[in-house]
């Protein structure tokens, strides 16, 4: 039969694209990372469409360490929020609508991260639970507006503590300063794991030097 | 059942006493005495939070290492808060020697709180 070979080398080529289009490298999926090179970047108020209330607040306190180990300078997050909220732009809603050029003068950005948490979705079991959190990252240039990095995905994170020790420590340590269930960990481990895929800022060690750092892909976020 | 947590609690907080991170950067409690402020502002979390960004900067020193991104800028806003805008000017002007990224903003900053008093 000659059709069985064709269909052999027709399904190895499927796999193989398959395979070509959940994973990638740095270089290749985010080049404009390596030409412009940001450095500064400012972070803005995330847009919530999830039911759980905390998880903009959440979102905020955890992304500066991550985001500065990451090798970048995070704009004080703090001190940007002011200035926006003196403007009246404390809404992520709105802030959406404004061109990332805008920031470049007054705050002397190089790019801007805009965050929407689609999902947060807690599960409680007998013996643990887990919390699922769906998030849009994407970080455009305030110099052209183009996008520069972005990455969607939905992370399951275990909150019963049976893959990770160190996160169930944490989650314990904080029931017992606080008397209530904290999520910190879990939103720290949702921006840790996102932010695997970026190409290392100036700061890093690897800077510049991870452009074939094999990363897992991502939909592009619809804008 | 108490014994075991406060060793957990204890080994949690003496492994945070060393974690640096892969760009050389210390954190300490960071994350959470923040979302502690934005959750509850109060005084006794804008304490505990202003309390967890200095350990940041004397921990950073004894290590030798940079003084992460905004830490010096929140420690400035604090200052701000309490009217000692010569703190707080301080504190933005090292910010920005260490991170001259930051300089537009935080020249934004200091025009934003006079000096005097």
């Amino acid at each position: 039969m000659r059709l069985k070979p064709l269909l052999f080398l027709g399904s190895l080529m499927l796999l193989a694209t398959g395979c070509a289009t959940n994973t990638s490298t740095k270089g290749q999926a985010y080049p404009e990372m390596y030409t412009e090179k940001p450095v500064a970047i400012l972070v803005v108020p995330a847009i919530n469409h999830s039911t759980a209330a905390d998880a903009p607040i959440l979102y905020e306190s955890t992304i500066n360490e991550p985001l500065s180990n990451a090798g970048f300078y995070v704009l004080p997050i703090e001190v940007t929020d002011r200035f926006l909220r003196n403007e009246g732009l404390a809404e992520g809603e709105v802030l959406k609508d404004i061109p990332p050029q805008k920031f470049a003068e007054p705050f002397g950005a190089d790019a801007v991260l805009y965050v929407t948490i689609d999902k947060w979705d807690t599960n409680y079991y007998v013996i643990g639970g887990n919390v699922t959190v769906g998030a849009s990252f994407l970080m455009k240039s305030s110099k052209t507006g183009a996008t520069l990095w972005s990455y969607q995905d939905e992370i399951p994170v275990n909150t019963s503590g049976d893959s990770s020790g160190g996160l169930l420590v944490a989650l314990i340590a904080t029931a017992i300063a606080t008397g209530m269930q904290d999520y910190v960990p879990v939103a720290r481990n949702v921006n840790l794991m996102t932010l695997q895929s970026i190409p290392y800022g100036k700061y890093h060690n690897n800077h510049d030097k991870d452009q074939s750092q094999r990363i897992k892909l991502s939909k592009i976020p619809t804008k | 059942m108490r014994v075991v947590l406060t060793i957990c609690v204890l080994v949690f907080f003496s492994g945070c006493a060393t974690k640096v991170s892969q760009s050389n950067l210390y954190w300490g409690d960071y994350s959470n005495t923040l979302y502690m402020v934005k959750k509850e502002p109060s005084d006794a979390t804008k304490t505990a939070h202003e309390e967890e960004l200095q350990s940041i900067v004397e921990k950073s020193k004894e290590m030798s290492l940079r003084v992460p991104p905004g830490i010096y800028a929140e420690l400035g806003l604090y200052a701000v808060d309490r009217g000692d805008q010569k703190t707080a000017q301080n504190y933005f002007r090292l910010e920005q020697e260490v991170y001259p990224e930051g300089a537009i903003l935080m020249q934004h900053t200091l025009k934003s709180t006079p000096s005097g008093s």
